[in-house]
């Protein structure tokens, strides 16, 4: 949970606890790194941002809250410091028709396989790649961290509505650069049941 | 109800993870009743499942190096602390030489005939410039007995240190046969 209570680590760094940077390194670690990660998709690029983002946890130890959990803050810290990263290499991302066209010419193949196949999980990530940051960071904090829409708006600092517009739109955009073979799986029924 | 309204409430309620109410009742049966908005729900629900699958995919089998604690330590509490004294005098150094270099700024950027900006021009060198030659458009509204009779006021003196580049002139006209000097009186 985002919002649970930091069992103090933050308070025992602003006292000068030598051992409480390393258990607040140690327990945040991991999610700081997957979420640079996803963004990035560069495990060097990842970890380079992870410590960035810790050392300056450490700067502002003293400005962090104490009551309340580091995890949005951090969360925040690393999504600006991967847009930032991002944008001074200048990253050039492919754009996403010319990949479509590549990865998946064969469309002959059955719906359900099409669905399972990893080409569809590849053009996809590229798309998640050309989606707006703040999409992207939706994307990411609520399917892949599997925070709720009122955690994600807390550490994207924006209402809950507007996470919720966000998200929606990501998944408007997904599906608009899917190929047309690729949106329609015959038969796919949905039953009260399932949902 | 329509397919459309249908399709907006169940993808929120599904794609967004919000649990089904007794409002979801009259959508659950539209889409029992409708094959299209069946289809449609089963692409939006494939789309969800391969996007968590797809950003599961993006970070799996991979963790940040043992390195990384090392690294961070070396740029924070193993950093050396500077006694207060060190850090108020490099705090004060700063200062000063900001301040130095911003007057040195100024006093490039306003000196007359700068080199590094030819075309600027200290506001004290323009107005003095101004009481002694006023400008043309100035010159042609005044009456043509004043204009020739134009005396240069007395200016003030230069900034200590400053060159006199300013030129009076009692001669408001061109002689015979030359072109009229533009900025001067005629």
């Amino acid at each position: 949970m985002v919002t649970e209570q930091p069992d103090g680590l933050v308070a025992r760094m602003t006292l000068g606890d030598p051992d409480a940077f390393e258990e607040f390194f140690a327990k945040y670690e991991r999610p700081v790194y997957i979420t640079a990660l996803a963004i990035t998709r560069d495990p060097f690029l990842a970890e380079e941002i992870m410590q960035d983002c810790f050392v300056k946890a450490y700067r502002a130890r003293h400005r962090l809250r104490t009551d309340r959990s580091p995890l949005p803050w951090l969360h925040r810290v690393t999504t600006n410091l991967c847009y930032s990263r991002i944008a001074r290499r200048r990253m050039i991302l492919e754009p996403i028709t010319t990949l479509i066209s590549n990865r998946v010419a064969d469309l002959t193949s059955g719906p359900d396989q099409v669905v399972e196949s990893l080409e569809i999980i590849e053009v996809l990530q590229r798309a998640i790649d050309t989606l707006p940051p703040k999409q992207q960071t939706a994307v990411i904090l609520y399917y892949l961290h599997g925070y709720s829409l009122a955690q994600s708006a807390e550490i994207a600092r924006c209402n809950v509505g507007t996470m919720k517009s966000r998200v929606h739109y990501a998944l408007k955009a997904l599906r608009s650069r899917l190929p047309d073979e690729r949106r329609a799986p015959a038969g796919a029924k949905v039953s009260r049941r399932e949902l | 109800m329509s397919c459309s309204q249908a399709r907006r409430q169940l993808l929120e309620q599904f794609a967004l993870g919000e649990e089904f109410t007794y409002r979801s009742g009259p959508h659950l049966a539209h889409l029992e009743s409708c094959a299209d908005c069946r289809r449609e729900m089963g692409i939006d629900r494939e789309l969800v499942e391969n996007l968590r699958r797809a950003l599961r995919g993006r970070v799996e089998g991979y963790a940040p190096s043992g390195a990384s604690w090392g690294q961070i330590r070396s740029r924070t509490v193993d950093q050396p602390v500077w006694p207060w004294a060190v850090r108020v005098l490099h705090w004060r150094g700063m200062v000063s030489a900001a301040a130095a270099a911003g007057m040195m700024i100024f006093a490039v950027a306003t000196a007359p005939q700068s080199r590094l900006l030819p075309m600027s021009q200290s506001p004290f060198v323009a107005s003095a410039a101004r009481r002694v030659v006023p400008p043309v458009e100035e010159a042609r509204v005044w009456p043509t007995a004043l204009s020739s009779k134009y005396l240069a006021p007395q200016t003030y003196p230069p900034l200590p240190g400053w060159p006199m580049r300013i030129y009076v002139s009692d001669e408001a006209t061109p002689r015979d046969g030359e072109p009229p000097i533009p900025g001067r009186m005629q």
